[in-house]
C-alpha cells in the first residue's frame, strides 16, 4: 500500500464515529439502526484488518503524531506487533456482535432508545480501537473512561428488569476505580519521567521501587477490567444482565483490553522482575481454579459463562507470569512459547466466548428463562443454535480439532520446555503449574459438558423450554459463522502463528528463534492439528460403517427406561446442581454454600423447601465486609445531615475558625 | 510412519488384545470374591454377539447419541497411536505428545458425557456427573507423573519418556542432554541435532 497503514485504519474509526451519529439519528426505528451499526463494523474491519496484517507480517510498524489543544496530552496513534494484533481480534469480532445483535434485540420491541443504544455499541468498538491504538497515557484514560461509559449504558439497556440497575452500578463503580489505579499509575511515572507518551515512558525505565508500585496499579487497574481475582466480581453481575450481543463483546473483547494494557505496560517497564512473574502466576492461578469452580456452582447459564471467562483469563495470566519468570530465568525458547500461548488463548477466547454467549443468549431468549434447570432439549427444538453451542462447548474444553487446544498445548510446551531447561525453583513451579492447568481444563470440561447437557439435551423441564423454537437467521449467521471460525483456526493454526509471534517475541524480551519451527509443515504444532483432522476423518468413516451396517438390520425406538418409574417426569432428570455435586463437594472446601433447608414435620408433613447457593468468596469475605463497614461509617455520619441551615452554617464557622488558628500556629 | 509398521501393528495388537484386559480385570475380581466369574474371553463373546444386532433408540435422543460412540473410538484410536507399545516406537510421536494423548483422552470422555446427558434419565445424569468428577480430578495426577517422568528422562514425547534407552545414554537421575530426532516418512523433517524445545544447556540460546 503506498499509503500509510495507519490511514486506512484512522479511516476506519471515522466510520465507526459517523455510523454512531448515524444510528443515534435513526431513532426509535431499531432495523435502520442496528443495520447502520453492522456496516460501520463491517466497513471498519475491512478497511483495518488488511493494514493491520501487513504490520504483523512485515514486522514494520506506524506512528503518527497529531498536535493537540489537551494539556499535558499528545493524540499519538501507533501500530506495532502488539496493537496490530488486538486490533484485529477487536474488529473482527465486532462483525458478529452487532449482526446477532440485530436479531436479538428485534426481540425487544420498539424503545425510545434504540437508536442511542447502537451509536453507543459503535462507540465502544471505536474506543476499543483508540485503546489499542494510543500512544499517549492522557489519550489511553479517555479511550479507557470512553469504553466503560458506553459498555456502562449498554449494560443498563434493560433497566426495568429487576436487578439490572444494581449489577451495572457495580460495574460503574468497579470501571472506575480501576481507571483510578490507571491514572494514578500514569500520572506516578509521568512525573518521574515528564511525559505522558509511551515512547518516553519506555525510554526511562523507572527504579526498583516506583517499577513495583507501577507494576502493582497497572496489575489492579488492568486486571480488574480483565476480571482477574479478587477484583473480578463485577463480571459475573454484568456480563449477565447486559443484552447478549453486549455481553458476547463484552466478555470476548472488553476484558481482554485489561490485558492488553498489561502487556503494554510490561512492554514499557523494561526488564522485568522475578517476582512479577510469581505475583502473576498467583493471581491467575486463583482466578482460574476460583472462576470454573464458581461457573460450576451457577445455575444462570449467563452467569457460568462469565465466571469461565474470570477463569480463562485467569489462564492467560498464568501463562504470562510464567513466561515472565523464563523471560528473567534466560530461557527465551520457553518464553516465546508462553507468551505466544497466551496471545493465541486471547484469540481463542474472544472466538469462541462469543459464540457461547451468543449461542446461551440464543437459548435464554428461546425459552424465556436464564436458569439451566428450567431447559432442557433445546437441541432438538434449536438444532443450529444448538450445534453451535457444541461447537462452543468443544473449543473451550480445548478439544480436537478445534482452536481451544492450541493455545493450551503452547502453554503447556511452554511449561515443559521451561521445566527442563530451567534451573532451581523454576521446574517444581512449572511443574505445579502444569498440574494446575490440567485440572483447571479438566473442571472447564466438566462445566460445559453441564451447561450442554442440561440446556440442550435431554427433555424439556419448563413450558418455556418445550415450546422454544429456532431463532431468526440474523442471530444464527454470526453464530455458525464463529463456530467455523474456531474450526478454522484450529485446523490452521500453524499458518496462524506469525499473527502471534511479533506480539509474543517482544514481550518474551527479544531474542529466541524466530518462527520455533512450528509454523513447519511437520512440525509439533502441524502433527496437533493433524491429529485433529484425523478425529474428524476417523468419526465419519466409523460413522458411515454404522450406517452401512444398520440400514439392513432393524432399528427400534422407545421411551428412556423410567428407572422403575411408573410416571417418570421431566424433572427427574439430571439436574445442574446434581451434576456438579460431585465435583463441588471436592473443591468447595474453602467456598462454603449457603444451604436453606426447612425440614417436612408431623406426621402428615407439609410443606419442605431447601435452596443451595454459593456466593462469590471474594464478596462474601472481601467486599461485602468492606461495603458494611462503609455503611456503618456512614450512617454514624447520618445523624449530622438533619437538614437545619443555622446547624450548617455553624459547620462551616467551626471549621473556618479551625483552619485560621492552624494557619496561625504553622 | 515414525516406528513403521511394526508401530502400527503394535497398536492393532493392543486394540485386539483391550478386551481381554476387561477379562482379566472381572475374573480377578471374581476370584477375589470368592465367585469363579465370567470366563477370560467372555467380551469377545459379547462384542461378537453385539456385532450382529440391530440398534434400539430411545425417542429422547438425538444425532448426539448415535455419534458419541464413534466420536469416542475415534479419538481413542488417535491416541493410540500415541502411546508406545513396548519396545516399539508409536506411528506418531514429537515433543509435547503427551498433552495431545490427555485432551484426545478428554474428548472421547466429552463425547460420552453427551451421548449420556442426551437420553434424559437420571442414572445417565450421576453416571455422567461422576466420570467428569473423577477425571478431573485424576488429570493433574496424570500430568504430574509424565512431567516429573519428562523431567527425568529430558525429552518432551511419551516415546522417549517411556522407552527403556532412547539413541544414546539413557537420562537415569539427571536430564540427558540428547535429544531424539522425531521421524516421519510422509514428511520431510530435517534430520538436525534435534529440537529447538526440548532440552537445551541454559547457556546456548540458538535453536
Amino acid at each position: 500500500m503506498t499509503t500509510s497503514p495507519g490511514v486506512w485504519i484512522l479511516a476506519g474509526l471515522a466510520c465507526l464515529l459517523a455510523g454512531g451519529l448515524l444510528s443515534l439519528a435513526c431513532g426509535t426505528r431499531s432495523g435502520r439502526a442496528s443495520t447502520v451499526a453492522i456496516v460501520a463494523c463491517l466497513l471498519a474491519a475491512g478497511l483495518g484488518v488488511p493494514p493491520a496484517l501487513q504490520v504483523l507480517l512485515s514486522g514494520a510498524s506506524w506512528e503518527t503524531e497529531v498536535p493537540w489543544s489537551m494539556p499535558w496530552g499528545t493524540l499519538s496513534f501507533g501500530l506495532d506487533g502488539l496493537s496490530a494484533l488486538f486490533l484485529i481480534f477487536v474488529l473482527v469480532l465486532a462483525v458478529p456482535a452487532a449482526a446477532y445483535g440485530k436479531g436479538y434485540m428485534a426481540h425487544h420491541g420498539e424503545s425510545r432508545w434504540t437508536g442511542a443504544s447502537w451509536a453507543l455499541f459503535q462507540v465502544l468498538v471505536a474506543s476499543m480501537l483508540v485503546v489499542v491504538l494510543a500512544r499517549d497515557g492522557l489519550l489511553f484514560l479517555i479511550a479507557w473512561e470512553a469504553m466503560a461509559l458506553a459498555s456502562f449504558l449498554l449494560v443498563i439497556h434493560d433497566h426495568r428488569q429487576p436487578g439490572v440497575r444494581s449489577d451495572a452500578l457495580v460495574y460503574l463503580v468497579a470501571a472506575h476505580l480501576g481507571a483510578a489505579a490507571l491514572a494514578a499509575m500514569f500520572g506516578l511515572w509521568g512525573t518521574h519521567v515528564g511525559s505522558l507518551s509511551f515512547a518516553a515512558l519506555a525510554a526511562a525505565p523507572p527504579g526498583a521501587k516506583a517499577a513495583w508500585a507501577l507494576f502493582l496499579l497497572a496489575l489492579a487497574g488492568f486486571g480488574s477490567k480483565a476480571g482477574l481475582a479478587p477484583v473480578h466480581v463485577w463480571l459475573p453481575r454484568a456480563h449477565p444482565a447486559a443484552p447478549s450481543h453486549v455481553s458476547a463483546l463484552m466478555s470476548g473483547v472488553m476484558i481482554k483490553m485489561g490485558i492488553y494494557g498489561l502487556m503494554r505496560v510490561l512492554l514499557m517497564l523494561g526488564p522485568p522482575r522475578v517476582a512479577w512473574g510469581y505475583v502473576l502466576m498467583g493471581v491467575g492461578a486463583l482466578s482460574a481454579l476460583g472462576g470454573i469452580t464458581c461457573a460450576l456452582a451457577q445455575r444462570d447459564i449467563k452467569r457460568s459463562l462469565a465466571y469461565s471467562s474470570v477463569d480463562n483469563v485467569g489462564v492467560v495470566a498464568m501463562a504470562m507470569g510464567a513466561g515472565l519468570l523464563a523471560r528473567t530465568a534466560g530461557l527465551p525458547v520457553a518464553a516465546n512459547l508462553l507468551f505466544a500461548g497466551a496471545a493465541f488463548h486471547v484469540l481463542n477466547h474472544g472466538l469462541f466466548k462469543s459464540l457461547l454467549f451468543m449461542a446461551g443468549g440464543a437459548a435464554a431468549q428461546a425459552s424465556g428463562t436464564r436458569d439451566l434447570e428450567s431447559m432442557g432439549g433445546l437441541l432438538r427444538r434449536m438444532p443450529f443454535t444448538g450445534g453451535a453451542f457444541a461447537a462452543g462447548a468443544l473449543s473451550i474444553s480445548a478439544l480436537p480439532p478445534f482452536n481451544g487446544l492450541v493455545g493450551e498445548w503452547l502453554i503447556m510446551v511452554g511449561l515443559l520446555e521451561g521445566m527442563l531447561a530451567g534451573r532451581g525453583d523454576l521446574p517444581v513451579v512449572f511443574l505445579a503449574a502444569l498440574a494446575l492447568l490440567a485440572l483447571v481444563g479438566g473442571l472447564v470440561l466438566a462445566c460445559f459438558a453441564r451447561i450442554f447437557g442440561v440446556a440442550f439435551l435431554g427433555q424439556p423441564r419448563s413450558a418455556g423450554a418445550a415450546e422454544s423454537r429456532e431463532v431468526s437467521a440474523w442471530m444464527l449467521a454470526p453464530m455458525v459463522l464463529t463456530a467455523a471460525a474456531c474450526a478454522a483456526v484450529g485446523l490452521a493454526a500453524p499458518a496462524l502463528l506469525p499473527v502471534v509471534a511479533p506480539a509474543a517475541r517482544a514481550l518474551a524480551g527479544g531474542a529466541g528463534p524466530v518462527g520455533w519451527g512450528l509454523s513447519e509443515g511437520a512440525g509439533p504444532l502441524a502433527m496437533v492439528v493433524m491429529a485433529g483432522g484425523g478425529v474428524v476423518v476417523l468419526t465419519a468413516a466409523l460413522l458411515g460403517w454404522r450406517w452401512a451396517l444398520l440400514r439392513s438390520r432393524p432399528v427400534t425406538q422407545g421411551p428412556t427406561w423410567g428407572c422403575g418409574f411408573t410416571a417418570p417426569t421431566a424433572r427427574m432428570q439430571t439436574t445442574a446442581s446434581s451434576f456438579a455435586g460431585p465435583l463441588l463437594a471436592v473443591l468447595a472446601t474453602t467456598m462454603r454454600p449457603v444451604l436453606r433447608k426447612r425440614r417436612p414435620k408431623g406426621v402428615f408433613p407439609r410443606g419442605a423447601a431447601f435452596s443451595s447457593s454459593m456466593p462469590d468468596p471474594a464478596d462474601r469475605g472481601l467486599f461485602d465486609p468492606v461495603v458494611r463497614g462503609l455503611e456503618r461509617l456512614a450512617s454514624a455520619m447520618r445523624p449530622l445531615q438533619h437538614g437545619h441551615l443555622q446547624a450548617y452554617l455553624l459547620y462551616v464557622l467551626v471549621v473556618l475558625v479551625g483552619l485560621l488558628i492552624w494557619e496561625v500556629f504553622t | 510412519m515414525s516406528g513403521g509398521w511394526s508401530g502400527a501393528a503394535a497398536v492393532l495388537l493392543s486394540m485386539a488384545l483391550a478386551p481381554l484386559l476387561a477379562g482379566v480385570i472381572g475374573k480377578t475380581k471374581a476370584l477375589v470374591a470368592g465367585r469363579k466369574g465370567a470366563p477370560l474371553l467372555q467380551l469377545y463373546r459379547d462384542l461378537a454377539r453385539l456385532a450382529g444386532k440391530g440398534a434400539a433408540y430411545s425417542s429422547a435422543t438425538t444425532w448426539i447419541f448415535k455419534a458419541g460412540p464413534s466420536l469416542s473410538l475415534a479419538a481413542l484410536l488417535m491416541a493410540a497411536l500415541i502411546v508406545p507399545a513396548g519396545p516399539f516406537r508409536p506411528p506418531l510421536s514429537f515433543a509435547g505428545d503427551v498433552i495431545l494423548f490427555a485432551y484426545l483422552l478428554a474428548l472421547s470422555r466429552f463425547a460420552i458425557l453427551a451421548a449420556a446427558m442426551d437420553t434424559g434419565s437420571s442414572f445417565e445424569g450421576m453416571g455422567a456427573s461422576r466420570e467428569a468428577a473423577f477425571s478431573a480430578l485424576a488429570e493433574p495426577a496424570l500430568f504430574l507423573v509424565v512431567g516429573a517422568l519428562a523431567w527425568n528422562r529430558g525429552v518432551l514425547h511419551l516415546a522417549g519418556i517411556f522407552t527403556a534407552a532412547p539413541e544414546g545414554p539413557s537420562g537415569g537421575a539427571r536430564p540427558s542432554w540428547r535429544c531424539p530426532p522425531v521421524r516421519s516418512s510422509c514428511c520431510c523433517w530435517r534430520r538436525t541435532a534435534g529440537f529447538p524445545w526440548t532440552t537445551r544447556r541454559p547457556t546456548s540460546n540458538s535453536p
